[in-house]
Order: C-alpha cells, then structure tokens, then sequence
C-alpha cells in the first residue's frame, strides 16, 4: 500500500518538475529576448549622438547619415515583426561598420574626445548585443532540449510548446569588413 | 617584459655584480661559523678526551651558540636576499615588490574563487605594478583549514600559489566565476546536475565553446553580463593561459577587476640554500619565469586593450 503511494507521490512529483522545468526554459527564452531588445534599445540611442558628432567632421558622408537615420527611426517603431526588426538590425550594423571604418579618413574626428567616447560606448554595446544573442541562444537550446528530450517532451506536445529557432548571423555580419572592398565601392 | 634569452643577457650584465655584496655576505658568515663554532666545538671535544671536566661543558656551549648564529644567519640571509635578489628581478619588470606583504585575507574572500571556509591564511612576496594601462597586484597565499577531534587533526590545503588581481577593462555590475570543470569531466551530464545544483554559487552559465565547457564551469549572476565579460575571444584566452600554466587557473570577475588563482603547489620566490652561491642563474630564471607569467596575464587576456567605457 504505502510502496503504491509512495510511487504515486513521486510520479506526481516528477510530472509537476518536468512541467515546470519546460515553462522555465520557456520563460528563460522570452526574457533572453526581452534583453536582446534592450541592448538594441541602448544601441539606437546611440545613433544620434554619433550622427550628430560625426557630420560635423565628415562631409563627404551625408548620403550615409540620411540612410542611418532613416533606418533608425524605422527600427524604434513599435509595430515591427521580429523578422522585420532582425532584417533592419543587419542593414544598420552594416551601416555602422563601414561608418567606422571611414573614420580612418577623417583624422581630426578620429581625435574627437567625444567621438571616442562615443565609438567606445558603441563597441560597449556592440559586445553586450553579442552578449544577449549569446544567452538567448543558449537559453533556445535549454528550451529546446526540454521540448525533444523524454519525458518532458509528452508535456510539450500536450501544450503545444514548438521548438523555437536560434539566432543565425547574417551572412554579411559574418564576413569581416575588407577595408579595400569598402573604399573601393 | 624581458624574453628569457635577453634577462639571460641582463642577468650576466647587471644583476650579478648587485648580488656580490650578499654572497660576500654568505661566505664570510659561513667562514666565520665554521671558524668559532666549529672551533670551540672541536676544541672542547679534544679537552673531554683528555680528560679535562669543562671540555664538554665547553663543546655544548659552542654547539648550542653555532645553532643560534645559524638561525640568526639564515633569517638575515633569507631577508637581504629576497630585498637584494628577488627585488632585483622584479624591479626588471619595472614592478614594485614587498617580501612581507600579501594579497590579504578580505580580498582573497571578496575573489570568491575558494569558499570553503579556512583558518589557516599565509602569503608574502607581493608584486604591485602596472602593465602598460592596467594595474596589477600578486602575491602568493596559502590557506588551509584545520579540523580536530581530539584526536586527530587533520589539515586541508584549500588554496596554494599566486592570486593574481587586475584591472578589469570592461565595465559590468555582477560577479562571473570561471572555475576548473572536474565534476563534469569526471561524472559526465551527472556531474553538469550536480554544477547546475551548487547553491553555493550564483546560476550556471553555459558556454557555447565545447572546449571552454570541457575545462571549465562558469557561474554568473548575469547570463548576459557573464557572456558580455566572457567574449567568445576571452574563452579563447582563457584556454591559452590554462595550456601555457597546465594547472586548474580559476577565474572571477567581481567589482571591476579579474582575480585569477593559478596553483602552485611549492613555496615560492624563496633563496636557494645558504650552502650554495647565489650565483645561480638557474634560481634566478625561476622568479623571472614566475613573473614573467603574471606579466603575461595581461597580454594573454587583452587586458590593455581599452575600447571599451572603461579607461
């Protein structure tokens, strides 16, 4: 009687931490997002502060600054899908990137305290961006685990709980910026 | 930093003519030990034999004062040595050094790499400096804890080797504990439960690096700090400082800095023995080796390079 009740225990036990264990790794990854969209937040604020120090030096770059800002303004707006928002994320880093690498050009901006302030705080968040992408994949690989792996995969197909995608980088991000390819475009 | 063929260099032509003075030092109180000691012993030795009542009396005595000189030798010995040639060495590096002090005790304990509770704490020989834009603080220490029952007690060696503090070069809030993986490595996914139930640590972060993973076990109170401070570039250090020592190096990152445990199971920085000449470019290589080390932290980790808020 009691090795019957004592079963019972256990198994209601297990069931009860296998589902929570499944609505943790999901809310770990909703969170990890959530974090992913602050450090964005961080990074656009950036942009104008940047855009504003930048022009005054560079001149021969308007055509760049109207294009960021036009992405920008883009970005922050709050109907966007995510895949929307992962595609103006690359066009913007891209932007940036070649930003940073014309400013090899322009001595006197490369001396600007503020400018170097600015640029700092831009690697700054570039790395915790990097950071947050990090953790919201490994926290979509702990959800995921839970989803496929037994016995909490019975729960998942009850619940509908779906295996979720890890964040890719773009092809463009992948490749590192050629300085010539950049000056020669 | 000196490469050890130019300290080789630097050692022949500066160093060697500093020492003289010390191993002057050595001969003249071993010549001078030898000579009373030795002789009184001898005499009052020859004089029992001869049947003299004093004799023995006599060969006590001068044993007995050999072995207080001795001691007394070998603690001035050991001090002008350590100021005279391991300062030496150290000064090199351009870095400051104090043979009587140590990284103490509060900072060992705000490190967080070692929690288990000690009552045994020793160190000397710190070296503080700067490495180009970064500053530096090591020191050796030893900390054990004693146990007794009664009747048996027992000593466990929690820590022993240099605890190395730098600056950090990048800004974050939380603590991120780097620390040799032994229960996954020796237990499997068995061992990845019982890292992930450690309640002493804060929450476990899993690196995307199998091989950063298979080394070491991270804990962090942020999982996007500790990936922040940890860049995939970082991992890779880490792992070349861990081949370059091939010891268990623990890390932590706590209130903008990065204190590094590397074991090494001997006393360091110490003289060679009073019999020998300190003349002994084999000893010598050793501090600079150990140094050298410390130095090279900074660079295996970029700790200069500052692109990054933080100056």
């Amino acid at each position: 009687m009691y090795i019957i009740i004592g079963s019972i225990v256990i198994l209601v036990l297990g069931v009860i931490l296998t589902y929570n264990n499944l609505v943790g790794a999901r809310n770990a990854v909703e969170n990890a997002f959530g974090t992913i969209d602050v450090m964005l937040k961080k990074r656009y604020d950036l942009i104008p502060n940047l855009v504003e120090v930048a022009k005054t030096y560079m001149k021969h770059e308007q055509s760049i600054f109207t294009q960021l800002a036009e992405l920008r303004s883009r970005a922050v707006s709050p109907s966007l899908t995510s895949d929307e928002k992962v595609h103006l994320e690359n066009q913007i880093s891209g932007i940036m990137k070649n930003l940073m690498v014309s400013v090899e050009n322009y001595p006197d901006l490369k001396a600007s305290e503020q400018f170097t302030l600015l640029q700092r705080s831009w690697n700054e968040t570039e790395e915790q961006i990097s950071a947050a992408r990090r953790a919201f994949n490994a926290a979509v690989t702990q959800y995921n685990n839970a989803v496929e792996k037994f016995p909490s995969n019975l729960f998942a197909n009850i619940f509908g709980y779906k295996r979720k995608e890890v964040f890719v980088i773009a092809e463009v991000e992948r490749q590192n910026v050629s300085a010539k390819a950049l000056f020669n475009s | 930093m000196i490469s050890p063929d130019s300290f080789r260099a630097f050692y022949e032509s500066t160093l060697r003519s500093k020492f003289e003075p010390l191993e002057q030092f050595r001969r003249d109180r071993w010549d001078k030990l030898w000579k009373y000691g030795g002789g009184a012993a001898a005499a009052g030795i020859i004089l029992t034999l001869a049947g003299v009542d004093s004799g023995l009396l006599i060969s006590v005595v001068a044993i007995a004062g050999s072995v207080y000189f001795y001691r007394q030798f070998q603690q001035e010995f050991r001090d002008r040595y350590k100021r005279e040639v391991v300062g030496a060495v150290v000064n090199a590096f351009g870095l400051d050094y104090d043979p009587h002090r140590r990284i103490e005790r509060p900072e060992y304990e705000r490190s967080k790499l070692f929690l288990d509770s000690i009552n045994r704490y020793y160190g000397d020989d710190l070296v503080t400096g700067k490495v180009d834009k970064t500053a530096i603080r090591f020191s050796e220490v030893f900390t054990q804890h004693v146990s007794s029952n009664g009747k048996n007690t027992t000593v466990r060696t929690i820590f022993r080797g240099i605890l190395f503090v730098a600056d950090f070069n990048k800004k974050f809030v939380g603590e991120t504990i780097v620390l040799p993986d032994r229960s996954e490595k020796a237990f499997g996914s068995l061992g990845a439960f019982f890292q992930k139930m450690n309640f002493a640590r804060p929450q476990l972060v899993k690196m995307e690096d199998p091989e950063f993973e298979k080394h070491f076990v991270v804990y962090g109170t942020d999982q996007v700090e500790a990936r922040y401070i940890l860049s995939t570039a970082l991992m890779q250090r880490i792992l070349t400082l861990r081949n370059k020592v091939n010891t268990g190096v623990s890390l932590s990152f706590i209130d903008s800095h990065v204190y590094i445990g590397l074991p090494i199971n001997r006393n360091l920085f110490e003289p060679s023995s009073l019999w020998e000449s300190i003349d002994n470019f084999k000893q010598i290589e050793e501090y600079h080796y150990l140094v050298s080390l410390c130095m090279t932290i900074v660079e295996l980790l970029d700790l200069n390079t500052r692109i990054w808020t933080k100056e």
